[in-house]
């Protein structure tokens, strides 16, 4: 009897671990749907000046012209609802400057989170975003003292113009795709980075990210700008609570990097399965610069995201590496754009994706390299694992060299975990699900070393959660 | 474009000639001519394709080389009636299906639209190449379509080439049709020496049987345009196909290549190689996509495209794709672009070899490659030739 009863604790895992979700008190809420109003609501509420107030409305006219691009992507596109989705809530006009003032049903749901206490005091600056505005934000004097700025898109608009304006849309025009025209409207939250020259930020930044309310969107918007000989490492990390309807999340992210500094931007994508995930990342390096994306998605129901470099200077470098991971019910549409602008540039894809149960992994690249440039590389490697019979892949890369002088070469390959491995795993003892778990981290293994300690730990943990009940 | 969601199979089965123009007059109307926003004309000159002003007044002439006596020759009307169920479907369904449906469709519904149909009866082993010369006199165009129905356990290398006299301008259709029936073999070379101011429309489908072995091989020495639309139906048990292509192309030419490798069903080989040389200004496109169906499992499947640039002007495109519907498959491609190994020309000129020759030959060892595929001596050392003769006629080139 008492066997029994130990039993079923054990199988009576608590369910509601995982959904997040809070009684919602928003201050401010623009209400459903879109139009002039919900911009100028925005506007309003941020008191911002006429110039982004232009720059908003010029980006809704694009979006509303914009055809949606299911020439090309997933026709699921056209499930979302721009009318029904709410463009902008936030909790408090101005970020909380220490953690205590933070309020404590946001502190509560982070704990849920899992974001360690400990490591914010390590992590150098915390931009915690809690829905739309950053709830928590703690920059540490030694960040001062350095002229780094860290601030949230509104504040650094209206406190820095003098730096943010001149790189803010340049990257990513509003014109770019319906998307980026669609955050460049209603754009709220997101980071702004200005690191001087020489200045190498020896932690990394980092922003959490949630969402909480049914039917909201985020649309952060994130600038960051390394100056010469400058280095910086930011990281993104999402988790989302679970809601019954489709919510969107669409970001625009610009990174310029100056002649020689370096930047690497890390992401863990893990929204929950009903969100669009339409984002827009894309890096300029200038001369001698390098830009690393490295991106990690495991959430969302569709995913489109094909981080890019734009080599514009000699010598300029760019890289992208990412993993994906789709489970039933999910489509991760990720890839690379990397543009050679100027001579000897170089550039570096590795993407390895897996699908499990009835999901789909998507890698969509393009390598551009113009005429009149010489001495430009891009090597691109691609590699798929099956887990199921019912599993998908694809794979469309699309490269473009002219002249004699450049050298690109792309790879691709689809397989599946080999049984010998498995077999080879439960002669040791392992079960099916153990072994299966292992060799699927084993092949996103060398990824899985890029990115930092406390990610890569995550990413294990969550590879494991996703393989649970996949096999057997 | 509005296509019928399932389509009936008994439909397409052509019986005759007419009804294989009206066909063709039908999917004309239906499919609509290449815009900007066409994936399947990803990165091609929109400009280049059109069939304006091209009169049906080019004269298509044929001549043979080899055992045609051992070979029954049908003309279309006679194939269809005999064999509609066969080639009914590729004809109207595949061939195009790849994205040049109405260029197609133009060619095979014009007056001056010919072809004929080859049967090599069972168990019949041609080792020497048939070859037939389709030449066409222009200005304008004319559209040709082969049948080739390969019976069971028979064997051959078939040979087809295409050329126009210098100065004449013809757009030229060209449609391959394969039927290769259980345990037969056949070896197909697809080449064209058109004239500079001339275009090409070539879509080969084939449909290899049981245990059957294809091999394709393309080779493009010619020509202002081409659109070259290679599809193999891959659905019978064992069955192994090869498909490989070879284009020098030079000032002011496209090529541009779409592939596709459909696993429906598993247990089946496939390869395909594709190498391109370009000299000034040329352009090329690979779009290949190796698509394996759910279901279709133990599948080994392979695409490869190599780019070879010989000028600044030049410009490679390659698009290789997979679609991955099953597991326990094999799938891998690759796509290179690059230049010349100047390791390569180094060792030559260290033999006291000028560094014009040198390049050359490694030029022509990159392009040999390819015909060495072709798997018959008579055909490869022919063809081996001509690509020398091109290689040398677009070295000197300028833009």
């Amino acid at each position: 009897m008492s066997e029994d009863s130990a039993t079923l604790d054990a199988v009576l895992v608590d369910q509601s671990q995982g959904n997040f979700a809070y009684p919602e008190d928003y201050e401010l809420d623009a209400g459903r749907g879109l139009g002039p109003e919900t911009l100028n609501y925005i506007s309003e509420v941020k008191g911002e000046d006429q110039w982004i107030r232009d720059f908003r409305h010029r980006a809704l006219e694009i979006f509303e012209r914009k055809p949606m691009p299911t020439h090309w992507a997933s026709a699921e596109l056209d499930e979302i609802k721009f009318q029904e989705i709410r463009y902008y809530l936030a909790k408090g006009r101005r970020p909380t400057r220490s953690w205590d003032e933070v309020p404590e049903d946001v502190k509560r749901t982070f704990e849920r989170l899992g974001i360690p206490e400990r490591e914010r005091g390590f992590l150098a600056g915390v931009e915690a975003q809690f829905d739309s505005e950053a709830a928590y934000s703690n920059i540490k004097e030694e960040f001062d003292k350095l002229g780094v700025i860290f601030v949230n898109s509104s504040e650094g608009l209206r406190e820095h113009p003098e730096i943010f304006r001149k790189w803010f849309g340049k990257v990513i025009p509003s014109g770019d795709n319906k998307f980026a025209a669609l955050n460049s409207a209603v754009f709220s939250g997101g980071s702004f980075i200005y690191v001087p020259p020489g200045v190498k930020v020896k932690h990394p930044l980092q922003a959490y990210f949630r969402i909480n309310a049914e039917q909201f969107g985020q649309f952060e918007r994130t600038l960051i700008i390394v100056d010469e000989g400058a280095e910086v490492m930011y990281m993104e990390g999402c988790t989302a609570p679970k809601f019954e309807t489709a919510t969107l999340h669409s970001a625009v992210v610009e990174l310029v990097a100056m002649p020689h500094a370096k930047i690497q931007y890390i992401t863990v994508q893990n929204w929950s399965s009903n969100v669009f995930n339409l984002v827009t990342k894309r890096g300029l390096a200038h001369e001698g610069a390098e830009i690393r994306w490295i991106d990690c998605n495991i959430g969302s129901r569709l995913t489109m995201k094909y981080p890019g470099v734009i080599m514009k200077g000699r010598k300029a470098r760019g890289e992208v590496i990412s993993i994906a991971l789709a489970n039933t019910g999910q489509h991760q549409d990720t890839g690379a754009k990397m543009i050679h602008a100027a001579d000897e540039t170089t550039s570096n894809i590795v993407s390895k994706s897996i699908s499990i149960g009835e999901g789909r992994a998507t890698y969509r690249g393009q390598v551009h390299i113009p005429k009149h440039l010489k001495g430009c590389k891009n090597n691109t490697e691609c590699d798929a694992l099956l887990i199921n019979s019912h599993s998908r892949t694809d794979t469309y890369p699309a490269i473009t060299v002219r002249g004699n002088r450049h050298a690109t070469q792309h790879e691709a390959s689809v397989s599946q975990v080999s049984e010998e491995q498995i077999f080879y795993m439960r002669q040791r003892g392992l079960s099916e699900a153990a072994a299966m778990s292992l060799s699927v981290n084993g092949f996103v293994n060398d990824l899985v070393r890029e990115f930092p300690m406390e990610y890569s730990v995550e990413l294990k943990r969550l590879i494991d959660l996703e393989m649970e009940g996949s096999v057997g | 474009m509005t296509m019928p969601a399932v389509l009936d199979p008994d439909s397409l089965v052509i019986r005759s000639l007419p009804e294989c123009r009206a066909a063709a007059e039908e999917r004309f109307n239906l499919a609509s001519w290449p815009t900007r926003n066409d994936q399947e004309w990803r990165f091609a000159d929109l400009r280049r394709n059109s069939v304006d002003g091209f009169a049906a007044s080019a004269v298509l002439s044929t001549g043979r080389q080899g055992p045609w006596d051992a070979v029954e020759i049908l003309d279309l009307d006679t194939a269809l009636l005999r064999h509609g169920e066969r080639f009914g479907p590729a004809i109207e369904e595949s061939l195009g299906s790849l994205g040049a449906a109405r260029h197609l469709a133009w060619g095979l519904k014009s007056e001056n639209f010919r072809g004929e149909c080859w049967v090599i009866g069972e168990d019949q082993r041609l080792d020497v190449p048939l070859q037939l010369d389709v030449r066409a006199a222009g200005p304008g165009h004319a559209a040709w379509l082969s049948l080739v129905l390969v019976r069971r356990g028979a064997s051959a290398v078939i040979w087809e080439h295409l050329s126009s006299a210098v100065g004449d301008a013809v757009y030229l259709v060209n449609g391959t049709v394969v039927v290769v029936e259980e345990g037969a073999e056949v070896k197909l070379v697809g080449s064209q020496e058109l004239s500079a101011s001339s275009k090409l429309v070539n879509c080969v489908h084939v449909i290899p049987g049981a245990n059957a072995k294809v091999r394709d091989v393309r080779v493009n020495l010619g020509a202002e345009w081409v659109r070259q639309e290679v599809s193999a139906s891959l659905g019978a048990k064992g069955a192994d196909c090869e498909l490989f292509g070879l284009s020098l192309a030079g000032a002011g030419e496209e090529i541009d290549q779409r592939t596709l490798q459909a696993h429906v069903s598993g247990g089946i080989h496939s390869n395909l190689l594709y190498k391109n040389a370009l000299f000034a200004d040329a352009r090329s496109i690979f779009s290949g996509l190796i698509r394996v169906d759910s279901g279709a499992h133990q599948t080994d499947a392979f695409q490869s495209c190599r780019n070879l640039l010989l000028s600044e002007e030049a410009e490679a495109n390659a698009m290789p794709g997979l679609e991955i519907n099953a597991d326990q498959v094999r799938c891998s491609h690759g796509s290179t672009c690059g230049q010349i190994d100047p390791e390569e020309v180094f060792y030559l000129r260290a033999r006291g070899i000028p560094e014009a020759a040198a390049r050359h030959l490694v030029t022509l060892g990159f392009a040999n490659e390819i015909i060495g595929r072709i798997g018959n001596d008579s055909v490869e050392e022919r063809l081996s030739a001509r690509v020398e003769a091109r290689l040398l006629a677009l070295r000197d080139q300028k833009v």
